[in-house]
């Protein structure tokens, strides 16, 4: 009989999947599912008949009336004749570029936007200029300028789409997955050791950092089906409200969620090898270097696993435009994100080969 | 005949207490009994045996080789452990596969296996469908003596196997592990049914306070242990004329009367008395109907050798 | 006789009252809590605010008197100011419910919020001794067996977040009020500033008795400690950021954050928006430079959610003693 690794993670694998396809667990964990889809659902219903309502582009009204206090106050006021017609030159360039994104489902960046006021500000001015005399013309086009300036966009435009990627991405991929991977990962040994059933693994013929290394695994692979079928719902039920550009993201996104799943499985391992509080440390983690050194525009970020995430994900084009990521270095960050996998289950397999882990100690604890 | 276990100068302690004293000891084959009150620390000496716990001084050999973080030597040692807790959530033919796997076993090995060994503990069919929460504690004991035989160990090692079990139980699994020791399989049992191991094990150990008290052939212990005073019940025709006949002999060191007519004795020298005893006997003129020994048990022994 | 009664006997001392009876749960819960390090130590950081915002309610009084210590100190950095601040002084001097009562309406607003958040953090690492514990090791059995029953048992868990919550929040809340104002230049403080303590007062009640409630329920949950803890935090995180995402597409699902409710409700009380009213209506200066306040930010100051956070509060509230109805029978 010779245990070879590949026949002990089929054991390991066995227990793991028996137990987690327990019907009470299958009880919560299948309407749990449905929880972010149905989310999803109703958000991006409203959504669209929100964005219906809603006008997106700036009142033509408000900005000419600016422009005509500004004569007024010069003494060089608009006669009605004139007002009225640089009022419907106002309303169609206003519309003609409104006209642009309003049917547009997908994100209009803020640099998109005001390239369009640019433009519709340049066909303003030239039709206005049959329209006004030549001091009124000079303050136009001075007026254009400092409005051009201070009304300009610095986020992207707000589409019904939106919460889409807020749920998937601010709240699934980086909050929820984490935070259940870390959180279940962690628990490896954790709870065989404070349900003191650890000593029917570590007393088979198996070295503690195969056996570690083996429920690594088995769990990794059990977090990534559990997941797939999570992103597939959530995608799913945006592909019903008609979300575009989801065929061209869920390959890349499953691709990315598959590295993020290693590597977090990995952080909670290595996490809960440290120490039972492992989930405040977890915490902690995510306070300090996902939230605080992950964001600090130096070469230092790159601790941040979330950061090399977002370099995988910006090679869709409305995330990009939407969070302003940026795909550069992407086989640098897939090797981080790997490296960092390696490196924390290998962490945790050297930290239970050296200490005991013992259930009594661990109840005095 | 070399020794399975060997330990020299053994020690464990968490923290400022001592689980284990400078102890050192040999386990031959066989059936050994290993002995001692709460906290004695047998299951600290269990578990550095199977490989849980390291020593903090000195070594322990099982096989020659020192068990922790030892696959090869692990192969060759099963562990029943004390507690109760299972996963409760998997049936046990799941649970056996998956640790069968783990241990090294084919896929249809496995199978054919985990029901030899439920079967061999006793573990009626009806049950293998109810997960082990649903599990009464002689039920799960069954199952945990199983998951330790998987593997055809040559060592077994079991941390009071009989809890919870009804005394035909205990019977079966007491005749499953002679079976295994005539087999060849050398067997540690601990336990506190003294009885039990009386009847199963020869050799003990006895621990107290984290040091051997004793170790061997129960009945060399019982010689080796000084000022042993022999108490025997004699059901007799005249219980008062017999004491008075061996007191005058000057073999007592006491005697006392019950109310259902017996009489109770404690001998000063047992050898020299059981040696002696039936031309005493005979000598009293008393019809003597049955005599027995209450000192001869391990539960005696046991209460000599740690008062 | 040689042979005694032997038959039950029952008690014939004093019985204790059953309101000492649930105190006795609630003073063993609260000890609980105690032994733990870390709660010490963040109890110690909670009582260390109380202090800071005592100074800085010091500060703010001595602010009003024109010849203060703090009044001259600014003045070594800027005359300017120093003066413009005499001219303040004397003008605040005559309407102390602007001065005292809006200032520290204010203050205690933030006090109290910020506060919060300590004590809902506090809650989640104590959630394990209220009722989960008791689940994983069937003492819901022994206390069955006791004079008591299920309500006392409940309501001596109550006691023992509140008992926490008081420690942890209102009772550094209240401390700074007491202290500040007992530093304050003159006892006129006391009265100008009670609006403040009614607010704070209030607010605390509402929010011990909502988080009381909700910690409880969620103690029920499972018997694990880990999971019910995880549920606590988990809960607060989500449910902040879902309360962010679909703020403006489905604003009824806000109310799901037990946060957002409670910021509701200390909007309600506080009464921000009538405080910034106030100042920018009768002192100079500082209320033309607060007239740029954004429309958004006026509406949400000038009618917060209260009646939609009422009642999901009540709605939870319920579900989560009926959860504890449920979980804590001794079957």
């Amino acid at each position: 009989m010779r245990p070879g690794f590949l026949r002990s993670l089929a054991g390991i694998w066995l227990l793991t999947w028996r137990t987690e396809m327990h019907w009470k667990r299958m009880l919560i964990r299948i309407p749990g599912l449905f929880v972010l889809p149905v989310l999803i659902f109703m958000a991006l219903s409203e959504a669209k008949v929100v964005f219906s309502r809603t006008s997106q582009r700036p009142e033509p009204a408000i900005v000419l009336n600016e422009f005509a206090v500004r004569l007024q106050a010069m003494n060089m006021p608009l006669d009605n004749e004139r007002l009225a017609r640089l009022s419907a030159i106002f309303h169609e360039e206003f519309e003609r570029s409104a006209a642009r994104w309003r049917n547009s489902s997908r994100l209009i960046s803020a640099e998109e936007q005001n390239a369009e006021m640019k433009d519709c500000y340049d066909r303003i001015r030239r039709r206005a200029r049959t329209v006004l005399d030549e001091p009124q013309f000079v303050q136009l086009q001075s007026f254009i300028n400092e409005t051009s300036r201070s009304r300009m966009a610095r986020q992207p435009l707000w589409n019904w789409t939106l919460p889409f990627y807020q749920v998937l991405l601010n709240l699934y991929f980086f909050l929820v997955l984490p935070l259940m991977c870390v959180r279940a990962a962690g628990g490896l040994i954790r709870d065989e050791l404070q349900a003191d059933t650890l000593g029917f693994l570590v007393t088979r013929p198996i070295t503690r950092a195969r056996l570690l290394l083996a429920k690594y695994l088995a769990h990794a692979g059990w977090m990534q089906i559990l997941l797939a079928i999570q992103t597939g719902l959530i995608f799913a039920a945006a592909a019903w409200c008609g979300v575009p550009g989801l065929a061209k993201l869920l390959p890349l996104f499953l691709a990315v969620q598959f590295l993020a799943v290693l590597a977090w499985n990995a952080l909670g391992v290595f996490l809960g090898q440290l120490t039972r509080r492992y989930i405040a440390l977890a915490l902690l983690y995510g306070f300090v270097i996902e939230m605080g050194i992950g964001r600090i525009p130096t070469n230092i970020n790159n601790l941040s696993l979330m950061r090399h995430l977002k370099t995988l994900l910006a090679h869709d084009a409305p995330l990009q435009v939407m969070f302003e990521w940026s795909p550069q270095g992407t086989p640098f960050s897939v090797c981080a994100v790997l490296l960092a996998a390696v490196l924390f289950v290998g962490l945790a397999a050297a930290l239970f080969t050296w200490f005991e882990y013992h259930h009594r100690a661990e109840m005095q604890a | 005949m070399n020794p399975i276990i060997q330990a020299r100068e053994l020690s464990r302690w968490y923290g400022i207490v001592m689980g284990l004293n400078n102890v050192s000891f040999d386990i031959g084959p066989g059936l050994t009994g290993l002995v001692g009150p709460n906290g004695a620390g047998k299951s600290t000496l269990i578990e550095i045996i199977t490989g849980q716990l390291q020593p903090s001084s000195g070594t322990l050999t099982v096989f020659g080789e020192e068990p922790w973080n030892n696959p090869r030597l692990l192969r060759r040692i099963g562990y029943c452990p004390e507690g109760e807790a299972l996963p409760k959530d998997l049936r046990p033919l799941d649970w056996l596969r998956g640790l069968a796997l783990l241990s090294g076993m084919s896929r249809a090995d496995a199978a054919a296996r985990c029901e030899a060994v439920l079967d061999q503990s006793g573990l009626a069919r009806e049950h293998w469908s109810k997960t082990l929460g649903q599990f009464s504690k002689g039920m799960k004991q069954r199952v945990k003596l199983a998951q330790s035989l998987m593997h055809h160990p040559d060592l077994l090692v079991l941390d009071e196997p009989m809890n919870g079990l009804d005394p035909m139980g205990r019977q079966e699994i007491a005749q499953i592990l002679k079976n295994l020791a005539a087999s060849g399989v050398s067997i540690l049992i601990s336990s506190h049914i003294l009885a039990e191991l009386e009847s199963l094990c020869r050799n003990i150990l006895i621990l107290n306070w984290g040091r051997i008290l004793a170790s061997g052939d129960q009945r060399d212990i019982r010689g080796d242990i000084r000022n042993w005073s022999e108490e025997l019940s004699i059901s007799c025709d005249a219980p008062e004329k017999l004491a008075r006949h061996l007191f005058d002999a000057g073999v007592l060191l006491g005697f006392d009367l019950s109310s259902d007519g017996r009489l109770h004795i404690r001998v000063k020298d047992p050898q020299a008395f059981y040696a002696d005893w039936t031309r005493l006997l005979l000598a009293s003129g008393v019809q003597v109907h049955d005599i027995r020994s209450q000192t001869r048990s391990l539960k005696s022994i046991f209460e000599k050798v740690t008062t | 006789m040689p042979l005694h009664d032997t038959s039950y006997k029952h008690w014939t001392g004093a019985h204790l009252g059953v309101w000492r009876r649930r105190l006795t749960i609630a003073r063993n819960g609260v000890a609980a809590c105690l032994q733990n390090r870390w709660m010490r130590h963040l109890l110690l950081l909670c009582w260390s605010g109380a202090l800071l915002m005592a100074l800085a309610l010091f500060a703010v009084g001595q602010l009003l008197v024109a010849d203060s210590v703090v009044v001259e100190w600014v003045g070594n950095f800027n005359p300017r100011l120093q003066t413009f601040a005499r001219m303040l002084t004397t003008w605040l001097e005559e309407h102390p419910e602007i001065s005292v009562r809006t200032t520290q309406n204010v203050l205690f607003y933030y006090f109290s919020t910020g506060l919060l958040k300590f004590s809902i953090f506090a809650i989640g690492m104590i959630i394990p001794v209220l009722i989960t514990r008791d689940l994983a090791s069937n003492a819901i059995v022994i206390y069955s067996s006791k004079a008591i029953n299920r309500g006392d048992y409940v309501f001596g868990k109550f006691a023992t977040v509140a008992g926490l919550m008081g420690l942890a929040w209102l009772g550094p809340v209240c401390a700074a009020w007491f202290v500040g104002n007992l530093l304050a230049p003159d006892w006129r403080f006391f009265w100008h500033s009670r609006g403040a303590l009614l607010n704070v007062l209030l607010f605390g009640i509402c929010g011990v008795a909502i988080l009381g409630f909700l910690a409880l329920g969620v103690s029920a949950v499972s018997s694990r400690e880990k999971s019910t803890s995880a549920l606590w935090y988990i809960w607060w995180i989500v449910g902040g950021i879902v309360s962010q995402i679909v703020a403006e597409v489905l604003p009824w699902l806000r109310h799901f954050s037990f946060n957002y409710n409670l910021e509701q409700i200390a909007l309600s009380v506080f009464r921000l928006g009538d405080d910034l009213k106030r100042v920018q209506d009768n002192i100079p200066i500082f209320g033309d430079m607060l007239r740029n306040v954004s429309a958004e930010t006026m509406s949400m100051l000038n009618a917060p959610e209260f009646t939609g956070a009422a009642v999901a509060s009540c709605f939870m509230m319920g579900l989560a003693l009926a959860i504890v109805a449920h979980r804590s029978r001794p079957e």
